[in-house]
């Protein structure tokens, strides 16, 4: 559904929404623990692309993810 | 006497977990009441207390079967709430003990999680991990590091009927109930031994004294993790015991979607609930106006906080918040407690709203005093602190506060908290060096900080350093540790503390630099070693010239003392000082810390109040150039 762009773009928005976090380039291929954003927040932010996307992203599911290139093709394949 | 009390007679010294179950399953089996799981994707499960008493059974017939006997420890690492209850019950219920563990975050440092995992599971002597199918592929390492680690099972393993399992034994009131380990990660970790005993004494005071439970009416609701004190006592052993009906939203769903919270009490007509303060502040946070006009509060009468210092400021605005969905400020219900206690210590009274004392912060600092501010002192006073109420001890129990030479402190002068009573708890698993600091022949040393006014409690701080971020405890060595191993910063020169933020508390960490002029990544590296091994971002990184940070004359450093001068601003006389990395977001970072230090300093009653305070200071100027 949504392509890549897009969910750097929504990622970006969610950040600053939930944490002040403000990155003004992010690679596809960035390591989410490398971003400065804590666990607890990571989570908020998943919870707000869940809302923003409209579908769920399972637990188990997330705890695989590694780079926003996997969290890309996660959201892809529960649209 | 209530009708409640002669049928479960839960303060009878005899009291066991088993028989209090069995006894709610006879009197309330049958009811609507029992446990109701909801799921990530909407759904729900419900099992009525019956259901639960034949799967304990069922489930703990196999572990029996594996060899496992009364006394014997088995961990829980069960990340589904469900699967959780079910199987800690089935240890518990045959005398078996659980461990409950924490399960591996998302996004988090496997290798320090396994390290963690891997020392509490060396204390407490396990021989068998019960986990599930979706977290066990990471956790087989456990088995090779461990060597009493005999194996790992999954409890989707466990179907049917066990064959050959042998009669259980009868659990006694001495017989150990579970081991508590702290949350967070800590160099050595230290088991609470919680026995039948003491479990029956607290859930007792919490229950009938704390709560004035009624079973037919209460509805409970809960996202507070399972293997976290207040999780598992408060909101699975106590309604479980009493016949209250719960509700459990995943723990997951709740950070994720912080707004469930209160969407679930709604529509459930939730009675109770609790949380520690920084699910406060994420709740208010984010449910947004058409959020709140689709939930009614009016059925929930207690709204506790505990387990981490409560911000008077995150509590008001969250009451605020929700007040026009029908929230009553008298359901806010502060208390205190820890797992030496078995749970809770203090609670403050059902039918009123939060009180605060403010007192003057000079008198705090200089003579450990707590000094209240009436009406006009706030305002002439050069400082004031507020503290939030944390009630009286629970009937049978007794709060002192001692000086550090053990001497009773009369009221309004401030100490270490003692805790003394039936539910504290046996002491730490095979920790006798431990057990003798901590459990003493005049009570339990909490190691927190605190003055009685009227034999009611105000917890002020903490004597043992140790900084709760998240509802996790953390050594400040494990994190001054991490600092002190990055390249450029001096050995055993780093303090690591927490400062009130404007929602939760925040990491701070101060570092002595061996050049006078640092790497201008230093800090970055700091923030990279302590996030990559314990996922925690610090809010400030400092870094300071050697020999700046206060010291004791035998050179021990002195940690209280860095955090005074570091919130009054004065940390290091000129030291390079950075307050974020993040470039646009430096702004907001120094916009906190000023704000934070202005509340400290300053009055903290009214975040509306700070601006007036402004204004006059403002007009007072004007005034005098006059």
């Amino acid at each position: 559904m949504s392509d890549s762009q897009e969910i750097i773009e929504l990622f970006k928005k969610a950040a600053w929404e939930v944490d002040r976090k403000e990155f003004d380039t992010l690679e596809l291929d960035a390591k989410i623990s490398e971003l400065g954003i804590d666990s607890v927040a990571m989570l908020e932010v998943i919870g707000y692309l869940e809302e923003e996307l409209d579908v769920h992203l399972p637990d188990e599911k997330i705890a695989r993810v590694q780079s926003l290139r996997d969290l890309s093709a996660l959201i892809a394949e529960v649209s | 006497m209530s009708t409640l009390e002669r049928d479960l007679n839960p303060g009878d010294p005899n009291w066991t977990l088993p028989a209090a179950l069995e006894h709610v399953v006879a009197s309330r089996g049958d009811s609507n009441a029992g446990f109701t799981f909801l799921q990530a994707d909407g759904s729900e499960r419900h099992y009525s207390f019956a259901d639960i008493l034949a799967e304990v059974r069922r489930r703990g017939r196999h572990l029996l079967a594996k060899g496992l006997r009364k006394g014997d420890r088995v961990a829980l690492i069960i990340p589904d709430s469900e699967d959780f209850v079910l199987t800690f019950l089935a240890a518990a219920f045959h005398g078996i003990v659980p461990v409950p563990m924490f399960p591996p975050l998302s996004f988090g440092n496997l290798d320090g999680y396994i390290s963690a995992s891997e020392r509490t599971l060396k204390a407490a002597k396990v021989s068998l991990l019960l986990t599930s199918k979706q977290v066990q592929s990471v956790l087989w390492s456990l088995v090779d590091r461990v060597p009493q680690l005999d194996s790992l099972v999954c409890v989707e393993n466990l179907t049917g009927e066990a064959k050959d399992a042998p009669e259980p034994e009868v659990v006694g009131p001495d017989d150990l109930a579970f081991l508590q380990f702290t949350s967070g990660s800590t160099a050595a970790p230290k088991g609470v031994m919680v026995s039948n005993r003491t479990l029956g004494a607290n859930l007792h005071a919490i229950m009938i004294h704390g709560l004035k439970i009624v079973p037919e009416t209460d509805v409970a609701v809960s996202w507070l993790p399972l293997y976290h004190d207040m999780g598992l006592i408060g909101f699975m052993l106590a309604p479980l015991c009493w016949g209250v009906r719960t509700i459990y939203i995943p723990t997951l769903s709740f950070v994720k979607h912080p707004t469930t919270w209160m969407e679930t009490v709604s529509k459930y007509r939730g009675t109770i609930t609790f949380a520690p303060n920084f699910a406060f502040a994420l709740a208010a946070r984010r449910t947004n106006l058409k959020k709140l006009s689709a939930i009614d509060l009016s059925s929930l009468r207690v709204l506790g906080c505990g387990a981490e210092p409560n911000h008077p400021a995150t509590l008001r605005a969250f009451t605020d918040h929700f007040a026009p969905a029908g929230l009553k400020p008298e359901a806010l219900l502060p208390v205190y407690g820890m797992a030496e206690a078995t749970l809770a210590m203090a609670f403050s009274r059902l039918d009123e709203s939060m009180r605060t004392d403010i007192i003057d912060g000079e008198l705090y600092a200089d003579e450990a005093r707590a000094h209240a501010l009436v009406n006009g002192d706030a305002e002439k006073a050069a400082s004031s602190l507020e503290y939030v109420i944390c009630g009286r001890a629970l009937p049978e129990h007794e709060v002192v506060i001692i000086d550090e030479h053990g001497k009773r402190l009369p009221d309004r002068l401030v100490g270490e908290i003692v805790f003394r009573g039936p539910s504290v708890a046996v002491g730490y698993f095979e920790d006798p060096a431990n057990t003798e600091a901590v459990f003493t022949a005049d009570g339990l040393r909490t190691g927190d900080l605190g003055y009685l006014v009227d034999g009611e409690l105000y917890v002020t701080g903490r004597k043992k350093d140790i900084i709760i971020l998240n509802g996790r405890n953390y050594d400040p060595q494990t994190v001054e540790w991490l600092a002190a191993d990055v390249e450029g910063v001096r050995k055993g020169n780093v303090i690591a503390f927490s400062r009130p933020g404007t929602q939760t508390e925040e990491l701070v960490i101060v570092a002595e630099t061996r050049s006078d002029d640092p790497a201008p990544e230093l800090a970055q590296q700091i923030r990279e070693a302590v996030r990559q091994e314990l996922f925690l971002n610090a809010a400030d990184v400092v870094l300071v010239k050697k020999g700046s940070l206060p010291k004791t004359s035998s050179g021990k450093l002195k940690r209280s003392e860095t955090r005074r001068q570091y919130l009054d601003g004065q940390l290091g006389g000129g030291g390079v000082r950075t307050l974020g990395h993040q470039g646009p977001a430096l702004t907001v970072a120094k916009h906190l810390a000023r704000s934070m230090v202005s509340r400290v300093r300053h009055s903290v009653r009214h975040r509306a109040s700070d601006l007036l305070s402004a204004l006059r200071t403002q007009l007072d100027d004007a005034n005098r150039s006059d």
